[in-house]
């Protein structure tokens, strides 16, 4: 464990609810997206996170003498498709209209959206305090013997 | 006398890295706030250093077999994880709240263990100048 673990660790964090906050303005935006590459409506996009491991021999080594350490943060496992259902839309003149007039829209609810855009930014700021508490704990360090 | 003094200036430094370490277990529980099965981990150290500090004033029991149990207890930091409980419903058990709060708590006592340290520096510092 280094004597900035604490602050990588958090730093591993805002990474983390960033990429969230970009891939929520992203389903944000495309959520009238009729069209895409693969045919479909787009699909609405979520981030996957998962608890940082140690390197390989740490981990043994932690194993063999029986010693945890703290984790060393999060990051981000995928980015997944949601597979849930499009809505559908009676609109006869869509140009994307199926032959019943019916327009599939992306499964994006921006309700969900904004409340997960709201949880991620709370996230990131959580972070930006525990950096900052990290910081003034080192500097506070500094002053011994002064 | 300056033995005891700097035996105090080391158990300090102990709370202080326990502290530290304290840090950056508050520190992965908050950057693992949205983590879907995510368990907290926590810091004995403060039990570890009460037992210390009990050792220091009282007598000492001697270990002359490494099988005897060890009067005070665990003497080592470890870190903790809370495996049995679960704040929603994706298993993870991290209230960002208790966190930040832990995390104002810890800081706070490494600041008063580090004005602690220099105070007994500075009050070393005015002993020696006695004869100046």
């Amino acid at each position: 464990m280094s004597f900035f673990n604490s602050i990588n660790v958090s730093a591993s964090g805002l990474t983390a609810e960033r990429l969230r906050m970009d891939l929520i303005s992203e389903n944000i935006a495309n959520a009238n997206v009729t069209r895409t590459a693969s045919g479909t409506p787009y699909r609405r996009k979520v981030a996957v996170f998962r608890a940082q491991e140690g390197d390989v021999f740490q981990n043994v080594l932690n194993a063999a003498t029986g010693k945890m350490e703290t984790g060393n943060g999060v990051e981000v496992a995928g980015i997944v498709e949601d597979q849930s259902d499009f809505k559908k839309e009676y609109n006869p003149t869509h140009p994307d209209a199926d032959s019943d007039g019916y327009v599939s829209l992306p499964n994006v609810e921006i309700v969900n959206e904004m409340i997960n855009l709201i949880s991620a930014s709370r996230a990131y700021e959580a972070n930006i305090t525990s950096v900052n508490t990290t910081k003034a704990m080192a500097m506070k360090a500094l002053e011994i013997g002064k | 006398m300056l033995k005891k003094s700097f035996e105090n200036i080391d158990l300090m430094g102990r709370a202080l890295s326990g502290s530290w370490q304290k840090n950056s277990a508050i520190a992965n529980n908050i950057a693992n706030v949205n983590t879907p099965g995510y368990k907290r981990q926590t810091l004995n150290f403060q039990e570890v250093l009460r037992n210390q500090m009990d050792m220091n004033d009282s007598v000492k029991l001697k270990l002359t077999n490494p099988k005897h149990m060890d009067p005070t207890g665990n003497t080592d930091f470890s870190v903790e994880t809370i495996n049995d409980t679960s704040y929603r419903v994706d298993d993870n058990n991290v209230d960002i709240d208790v966190e930040n709060a832990e995390m104002a708590k810890n800081t706070i006592y490494y600041n008063a263990v580090v004005n602690q340290v220099n105070g007994q520096f500075n009050r070393l510092k005015t002993a020696f100048k006695i004869n100046k």
